[in-house]
């Protein structure tokens, strides 16, 4: 055998898929060649390095979280199958504001079982991607009408049956909480359009049953 | 098949969490050193283990649970890198790797800890074919034969890119 063709047998040599002929062969060749068996050497030396490497690593941050919402975001809600090009965590952050709002629709719909009628507060438009500047000043004026409702519910509280007033504060808690989660996912990425629209969203969800137990409490 | 396992096919999120805790360290090393990118190994990581969830219900038991999970994860890595076509940023992993050798001192097996940081360089720095090939290979301990279904490629190109790899990381390591 020669040394080229030694060269060629060395890695299923090592691997112990040689078949025994050519076993032997490149056997009598190592042990007469210092050159190939220095090369055998050396690959032994890497694979037996390889063979040690830990088999587990940590990752730096516990990912369970993250794990934990997407497994919900996506067994309550079917969304559109994950873009590549985008990183998914950051749209595992949805998944909170997502169930929110599935929760929410699932519980409340005898509350908006009339439509709303009358002035609707302004929000104008849909944040647009160039957040943050955009929500900031479009967020001022959601705040602020929701104020408006709240106060308005609020004076006319004690109009509403207490089951009634129950609900509506739970419901009111999980759409806050959806609001502080979509405020952090957009605050860490701020030119996703997805979680303005998310925000966007929720807070018009918050003003739709404000608006609505609103004036059902001034018709009771 | 565990009770555990059982647990999470029936839809139990703790007893998934519990195979999560058990078996991320497992599924995060095969995503970084088939990656070479810690930040994107976190996602694939993630991927992994939300792919693992929906497809719950196809294991049958008949393989050994993590073997079932570290195959979904291979998957993932490779899905993954035909989807988007483009290399992954290697050295990143550098940072990652000095940390966790660091940890790892004090458990590890008699070689020298420098040589095993090396290495991880190493294979962190080969080109993504090769270091794919290696990695399930020689660290995995997957055949060729199994390689190529997961992969692709010919059993005769997955050996050379193994020669290709292991010459590489010869050089780089002086070995």
């Amino acid at each position: 055998m020669t040394c080229r063709e030694a060269d060629t047998r060395i890695d299923a040599f090592l691997d112990g898929t040689l078949e025994p002929e050519e076993r032997d062969a490149l056997e009598t060749h190592l042990r007469e060649c210092d050159r190939c068996r220095r090369e055998s050497a050396g690959l032994r030396a890497l694979l037996d390095d390889a063979a040690i490497l830990p088999r587990s690593r940590e990752p730096g941050r516990d990912l369970w979280p993250e794990i934990r919402a997407e497994i919900r975001r996506r067994r309550a809600v079917a969304l559109e199958p994950r873009r590549t090009h985008g990183p998914w965590v950051r749209r595992a952050l949805l998944a909170a504001a997502a169930v929110a709002l599935i929760v929410l629709s699932s519980t409340i719909t005898w509350l908006l079982r009339e439509p709303a009628e009358g002035p609707a507060p302004h929000l104008g438009p849909a944040p647009n991607a160039a957040f943050p500047a955009d929500v900031r000043a479009w967020e001022t004026q959601v705040v602020e009408a929701t104020r408006e409702l709240a106060s308005a519910l609020e004076r006319n509280r004690e109009s509403l049956a207490p089951e009634t007033v129950t609900l509506l504060e739970e419901n009111l808690r999980i759409i806050d909480d959806a609001i502080r989660e979509s405020r952090a996912a957009l605050a860490e990425d701020p030119g996703n359009a997805a979680l303005g629209q998310m925000l966007w969203a929720t807070y018009k969800q918050k003003l739709d049953l404000l608006q609505q137990a609103a004036r059902w409490s001034a018709e009771s | 098949m565990s009770n555990g396992v059982r647990r999470a096919q029936a839809g139990d999120e703790s007893a998934f969490e519990a195979l999560y805790r058990e078996h991320v360290g497992r599924v995060y090393a095969i995503c970084l050193r088939m990656s070479g990118d810690a930040r994107r190994a976190e996602e694939l990581t993630q991927d992994a283990f939300v792919r693992a969830w929906e497809r719950l219900g196809s294991f049958r038991g008949e393989s050994a649970f993590s073997s079932w999970l570290y195959r979904i994860a291979v998957n993932v890595v490779l899905g993954t890198r035909r989807a988007e076509g483009r290399r992954a940023h290697r050295h990143e992993i550098a940072a990652g790797l000095a940390t966790a050798a660091e940890r790892e001192e004090a458990g590890a097996v008699e070689r020298s800890p420098g040589t095993r940081l090396d290495l991880e360089r190493a294979i962190a720095e080969l080109p993504p074919g090769a270091r794919t090939i290696f990695v399930l290979h020689d660290v995995e301990g997957y055949r060729h034969e199994e390689i190529a279904r997961l992969t692709g490629l010919a059993p005769g190109t997955s050996k050379a890119q193994l020669h290709r790899a292991r010459r590489l990381l010869r050089e780089a390591l002086d070995l």
